[in-house]
């Protein structure tokens, strides 16, 4: 049984189709990345996963249950979480107050407390700052934000839009580093990225999405390898 | 949509007899010996403002909607009031009653009127805002609904009670308390400045510290992280609506105990346009704004309406005060939103 399973999704904004007849699994454990031009579809497949999206047709199961019609905010508690495109942070609130948001639908304090640790130990930076207010924390400081309020929930399934967008090389490492090592706690991860080499060097699997629909599907190794993709989304010549 | 027969704020202040010649007269010595009672008298109908605008800038805070039916959830309390008080004898003259009885009877009247405004805000919601809302409707059309959803529960009540006020409701008499500066505050001040106080406090330490609070700081700020996050932004909007209605409940006992002739199908109307100014003087979406701008709509009408020796002019200084505010700080004076005000 696969961790989260699409069959033949589509999903509409009104009349236009954002998603063609997709359908791919996330098995536990993973790293899967979906990877794509802009506005090929991966925010809408990642919002149709999170449940902020309905799709028009297909389905959608997690952990064998079907939850295509599934409130988005009971997702949540069901072990799906996701750090948005952009990061959403809440600016008005302080470092604290968005991580305890990460754990609304909570009520173990000794587990939130467990997982308030374990962020803290992947970004003592937030620890530092936990009294600073949301909105004014650099970027790359919101993006950890962003990502240790996603982990607050304590997810199966973590779902990660971009988070090295307009972040500098260096952190961009960096990032990708805590990526890795949430993954090898056990955490499941899908990601979307447009910086395609570092998500494929790390990702067990991944699909090329263009225009609405999955055009390859592979292991990291083997699209890394592919000369199209190389040439499409490697910036190799 | 104003009638000749809205009960008038006319607040009880002597007034100075204005020159006859003259259109305005700026009778300053009035104001300089009226100024604390203006100012005691002022801050309880701030009050009554600062909780019904409370409701307002809630509800524009997590829908960035103005709900125009805020002012018949209030009135709607308001008759929870007087068929609560009428029913226990109340009636024009103060009730021979002994100090306890007349307490726990206000606090029936008050838990009547809370549910009734709130139950009232909650339904206006479901019935009116929701199917909106799941249609994707645009802004426009919330407003006019809101406007509409005003007018029918107006006329529902015109129609099941006519257009005259109700009689009258005492519900005590006034008694002197204090001297401050040779003014005297009696009790009704005082018990509707106090509880209204602790209303306004219990409100803003509840958005700030509770769970709930945090949803609804979370889903003003942004809806869909809220979603996220696990908040079921649904719940949060009919929590908002129902605490709005809840405090309006409170406003409507304070409103009749202040002006027992005030319960009339539209006698929301002045005072809802009034409160909604106070949430937007003080910076709309904003939980302290609205305390503030409560306050100060309440104290600027009774300084104006001395200074210029007409009731005729209390909410037309209000209102001069509201444009001339809004042009220095468009977004009120504390400005931002529920969502962005820190913290
Ligand atoms: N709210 C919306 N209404 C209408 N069309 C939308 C909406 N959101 C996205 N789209 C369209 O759907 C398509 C896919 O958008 P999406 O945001 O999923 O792309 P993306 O792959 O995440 O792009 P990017 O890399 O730029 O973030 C685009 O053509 C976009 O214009
Ligand atoms: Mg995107």
């Amino acid at each position: 049984m696969s961790l989260l399973e699409l069959k033949n999704v589509s999903v509409h904004y009104g009349r236009i189709q954002a998603i063609h007849n997709m359908s791919f699994t996330v098995e536990e454990g993973e790293i899967v990345s979906l990877i794509g031009a802009n506005g090929a579809g991966k925010t809408t497949t990642m919002r149709t996963v999170s449940g902020l999206l309905n799709p028009s047709y297909g389905s959608i199961s997690f952990m064998g249950q079907d939850i295509t019609s599934m409130k988005a905010h009971i997702r949540v508690v069901k072990g799906i979480s996701q750090a948005p495109e952009g990061r959403g942070i809440f600016p008005g609130m302080t470092v604290m107050e968005n991580l305890n948001m990460g754990s609304y639908g909570r009520n173990d304090s000794s587990g939130i407390a467990k997982d308030l640790e374990r962020v803290f130990d992947l970004f003592p930076r937030l620890k530092e700052r936990s009294k600073q207010f949301g909105g004014t924390m650099s970027g790359g400081e919101q993006q950890m934000l962003a990502i240790g309020r996603a982990l607050m929930s304590n997810p199966k399934l973590l779902l990660l839009d971009e988070p090295s967008m307009g972040l500098a090389p260096q952190f961009i490492r960096q990032i990708f580093k805590i990526i890795t090592e949430i993954n090898d706690q056990g955490t499941t991860v899908l990601l979307v990225e447009q910086n395609a080499n570092q998500a494929l060097a790390r990702s067990h699997r991944a699909f090329v999405l263009e225009t609405g629909s999955i055009t390859h599907r592979g292991t990291g190794k083997e699209l890394m390898a592919n000369p199209a993709i190389k040439e499409a989304y490697l910036g190799v010549a | 949509m104003i009638s000749e027969a809205i009960p008038s704020l006319i607040h009880a202040v002597p007034m100075a007899v204005p020159m006859d010649d003259t259109w305005i007269t700026f009778d300053v010595n009035s104001l300089a010996e009226n100024f604390w009672s203006s100012t005691f008298d002022g801050l309880t109908f701030g009050a009554i403002y600062a909780l019904v605008a409370l409701g307002y800038t809630l509800v524009y805070g997590v829908l960035n909607l103005i709900n125009f039916a805020h002012s018949e959830v209030f009135i709607v309390g308001c008759y929870g009031v007087f068929f609560t008080l009428s029913a226990l004898n109340f009636g024009p003259s103060a009730p021979h009653l002994p100090f306890w009885a007349i307490v726990g009877n206000l606090l029936l009247a008050l838990v009547v009127a809370v549910i009734a405004s709130a139950l009232t805000a909650v339904i206006v919601e479901r019935v009116a805002y929701k199917p909106l809302r799941r249609r994707k409707a645009p802004r426009l059309a919330f407003l006019i609904t809101a406007i509409g959803v005003s007018f029918a529960i107006q006329y529902l009540i015109y129609w099941w009670r006519g257009p005259s006020p109700e009689a009258a409701l005492t519900m005590f008499r006034p008694t002197p308390i204090f001297d401050v500066f040779g003014t005297i505050v009696d009790s009704q001040q005082l018990v509707i400045i106090i509880a209204a106080v602790i209303l306004m406090v219990a409100t803003d330490q509840f958005i700030r510290r509770s769970k709930t609070g945090r949803g609804i700081r979370a889903v003003a700020q942004d809806p869909d992280t809220a979603t996220l996050m696990g908040v079921n932004k649904e719940k949060i909007i009919l929590t908002t609506f129902a605490i709005g209605g809840l405090l309006a409940g409170a406003a409507a006992l304070f409103y009749v105990m202040k002006i027992p002739s005030g319960v009339q199908y539209n006698g929301g109307f002045i005072l809802g346009v009034k409160a909604f100014a106070a949430a937007v003087l003080g910076g709309i979406g904003n939980v302290r704004g609205a305390l503030l701008g409560g306050l100060l709509i309440g104290l600027i009408g009774n300084y104006g309406q001395v200074l210029l020796g007409s009731s005729q002019w209390t909410d037309v200084v209000a209102f001069v005060v509201l444009v001339l505010v809004l042009v220095v700080r468009p977004d009120g004076i504390l400005g931002t939103s529920l969502g962005k005000s820190k913290a």
